[in-house]
């Protein structure tokens, strides 16, 4: 009964900020993108558009459902409910400052992953589901780019825990307190930016929803909160991705000046920002090179660079704090 | 152990949490049937052919390559963690285990079996 109330309360304190920071992200990106092509962006709700996403969340709450005809109608709704029930259970085990973690687990990292590879299953079975041409194709390009660079990232974690010596992300954070990760990883990590990118289907990599072929992709066929719960899990897989890429590569928590949280949080900002600048400066790969990257390019270099890791940190004897 | 049943409870809230929104959307918002409303999408005619007609084997090799490389990585995990004190062979042991494992992928990209085109 214990363990119930402290899951359901934990589960609380995640879930309501992470529902505005996925609401206020989408504003900032609005408003971002705006920037970078000198318009304003939505200003019209409330002061400066502050009030937009809530407007937004109720516009697509309040929205006619379709549901297409030939629908398989279990598979239809577990497509949505699945990529948001596995958005919002990867951040239980992602520290966002020192023991303010929900689970403390020895193998948060490996968990952390495999709750990542799951998502493929929530695009595919909402793909699977609608009973579309363009949705299945949708559905088929996206697991097959999602579990193609899941590859990638496996091997940029063996090197994180290399250097980490353990699976713990708390304790991957301590082993940064003189040098980030992201020095150690240099020579890769324009590849790391790469695979975060392409996880989370963003541009340069956004052939899920690539309009001009696909009509928005998997999701075709959803409209209101079907879309909705997809796209909430999309944003929140990104602000998710933004802060674990600042706890295992930048050093996470650990400052001299300021709490812990809130360095977490302006280097995720960061991140984050970086993700909506490269969506408003580039252009989109070709389905063929975006395989050719993933899998002649990153799985060989970084598997290379495990080789050498492992290497080096066996020669000084591995990691002491 | 009690850690992992925080993680069970917190995955089952947020499956309620979703069916939960779900549910209220579709009472809120009443749906007006209409036949060619609920038709599958596909800009504006009827589909000219079965939505489950089959697909490219391209997707099959690429998800069966992500089976095999995957668990192939998923071996590396207790060897990554543990560099100080694995010792020499140890260190030898993992890097011959990543040549074989180079050496199936060099055989599977002469194959043509990563290749997209």
């Amino acid at each position: 009964m214990k363990v119930i109330i402290e899951g359901v309360s934990k589960e609380i304190v995640m879930l309501i900020p992470m529902l505005i920071g996925v609401a206020y992200m989408t504003l900032g990106e609005r408003k971002v993108l705006g920037g970078m092509q000198r318009r304003r962006g939505p200003n019209k709700v409330w002061i400066e558009g502050v009030g937009q996403p809530i407007a937004d969340g109720i516009k697509l709450m309040i929205k006619e459902g379709v549901k297409p005809m030939r629908a398989e109608g279990v598979m239809y709704k577990a497509g949505p409910v699945v990529t948001w029930m596995l958005s919002m259970l990867g951040w239980s085990v992602v520290p966002i400052g020192e023991g303010e973690v929900i689970v403390d687990i020895e193998v948060g990292i490996i968990v952390w992953m495999s709750i990542g590879s799951l998502g493929v299953y929530g695009v595919i079975i909402g793909g699977w589901g609608s009973s579309s041409q363009y949705s299945i194709m949708g559905g088929l390009r996206s697991g097959a780019q999602m579990v193609s660079y899941e590859l990638g990232m496996g091997v940029m974690m063996i090197c994180i825990i290399i250097i980490g010596g353990s699976g713990n992300i708390s304790r991957i954070v301590e082993v940064q307190e003189g040098v980030w990760n992201i020095s150690i990883m240099m020579p890769v990590v324009v590849m790391y930016m790469g695979v975060i990118l392409a996880e989370t289907s963003r541009t340069p990599f956004d052939l899920p929803e690539a309009e001009a072929e696909l009509v928005a992709g998997y999701n075709v066929e959803y409209g209101g909160m079907g879309f909705g719960m997809y796209f909430l899990a999309e944003y929140g897989n990104i602000i998710l991705m933004s802060v674990v890429s600042s706890v295992i590569m930048m050093g996470g928590w650990n400052s001299k000046y300021m709490r812990g949280e809130l360095v977490v949080g302006i280097k995720s900002t960061i991140i984050v920002y970086v993700y909506i600048w490269i969506r408003g400066s580039w252009c989109r790969y070709r389905y063929d090179q975006l395989m050719r990257i993933g899998w002649k390019g990153v799985i060989v270099y970084v598997g290379g660079y495990v080789i050498v890791m492992g290497s080096i940190m066996w020669s000084i004897g591995g990691v002491s704090i | 152990m009690r850690e992992y049943e925080i993680l069970m409870i917190v995955g089952v809230i947020s499956m309620l949490v979703g069916v939960i929104v779900w549910e209220i959307w579709e009472r809120v918002s009443k749906e007006k049937k209409d036949r060619e409303k609920e038709s599958a999408y596909e800009c504006g005619f009827n589909p000219f052919m079965e939505e489950r007609s089959g697909y490219e084997i391209r997707y099959y090799r690429v998800g069966i390559m992500y089976i095999i490389m995957d668990v192939e990585i998923s071996y590396m995990y207790p060897w990554s963690i543990g560099m100080g004190e694995i010792g020499r062979e140890g260190v030898i042991g993992g890097i011959i285990f990543m040549i074989i494992l180079g050496i199936g992928y060099i055989y599977e990209w002469k194959k043509g079996g990563i290749e997209w085109e």
